[in-house]
């Protein structure tokens, strides 16, 4: 559904994410960290990086067609996560507000794992320009 | 490995890093990010910034590293971050990544330190700036 559409406190449909050690290794990799160890712990953003890159495409702002732009992010981890663990991703449109001509968009996201506990939560704030 | 910076004014070890084009791309895939605005050269030549620009969230895995190798333990577990992204990143540009404790704070036996993040380009120029919270023992 097109984000202009949906209003504060609309709940997405849930994602599974599961990052395995090769996808933790090209995460290390491609960042250029050199504190990484992926085969026991998977880097602290990129959990939060894979979940909001999940949203962006549930949003439809990955075509191409609206400019995205991050302006801020907030992120907070309870324990470190380990490849091959079994999130899911349960997120919310805190708040869709147009100004200006641009569309300010806050996806708040909780990562809990197969017990139910809460791993990592954070708050992107993005902002969309029609191009 | 130097001990953990736990007193106000103790510096984090940052580093200088240069991102590329070419690990944009690597970044995208990882990420599953693949925003015309980071890959497209065509696409972002009409946007306001005039060409590619980096991921904001590659360049904020940077201080993440950052905080992993000075709190191994206590950024996975309980670390909490608040960052702007006050500037793109150009591919080819350096940038400085940098942390400096603020204060500390003690609450039920539980000390945390409270840091100053900060990512600038080599003219200066914040890209990143904002706050964590880690617990040090």
């Amino acid at each position: 559904m097109p984000l202009q559409d949906l209003d504060s406190g609309h709940e997405f449909p849930p994602e599974s994410l599961v990052i395995s050690e090769s996808e933790a290794a090209a995460y290390a990799a491609a960042v250029g960290d050199r504190s990484a160890q992926p085969s026991e712990r998977v880097p602290s953003m990129a959990v939060i990086a894979a979940g909001l890159s999940r949203f962006i495409k549930q949003l439809g702002l990955a075509d191409g067609t609206v400019e995205v732009v991050h302006a801020s992010q907030e992120a907070s981890f309870n324990r470190p996560i380990t490849p091959g663990d079994i999130l899911q991703i349960r997120a919310t449109l805190k708040s869709n507000a147009e100004r200006r001509g641009s569309r300010f968009a806050t996806v708040e996201m909780l990562f809990v794992d197969d017990a139910g506990e809460a791993v990592a939560e954070a708050s992107s704030l993005i902002v969309v320009n029609a191009s | 490995m130097s001990a953990q910076p736990a007193n106000p004014g103790d510096l984090l070890e940052g580093f200088d890093r240069t991102i590329t084009q070419d690990q944009v791309e690597a970044y995208a895939d990882a990420a599953g990010d693949h925003n015309p605005i980071h890959l497209d050269a065509e696409f972002a030549a009409k946007t306001p910034f005039g060409r590619r620009i980096a991921h904001g969230m590659l360049t904020l895995a940077m201080v993440s590293e950052m905080l992993t190798s000075a709190y191994p333990v206590n950024w996975a577990s309980g670390g909490q971050l608040k960052v702007r992204f006050r500037a793109p990143v150009f591919p080819g540009e350096a940038v400085r990544v940098s942390g400096e404790v603020l204060k500390v704070a003690e609450s039920d036996g539980v000390r945390t330190v409270e840091i100053t993040l900060a990512v600038k380009k080599d003219d200066g120029e914040d890209v990143i700036t904002g706050r964590a919270v880690v617990r040090v023992d």
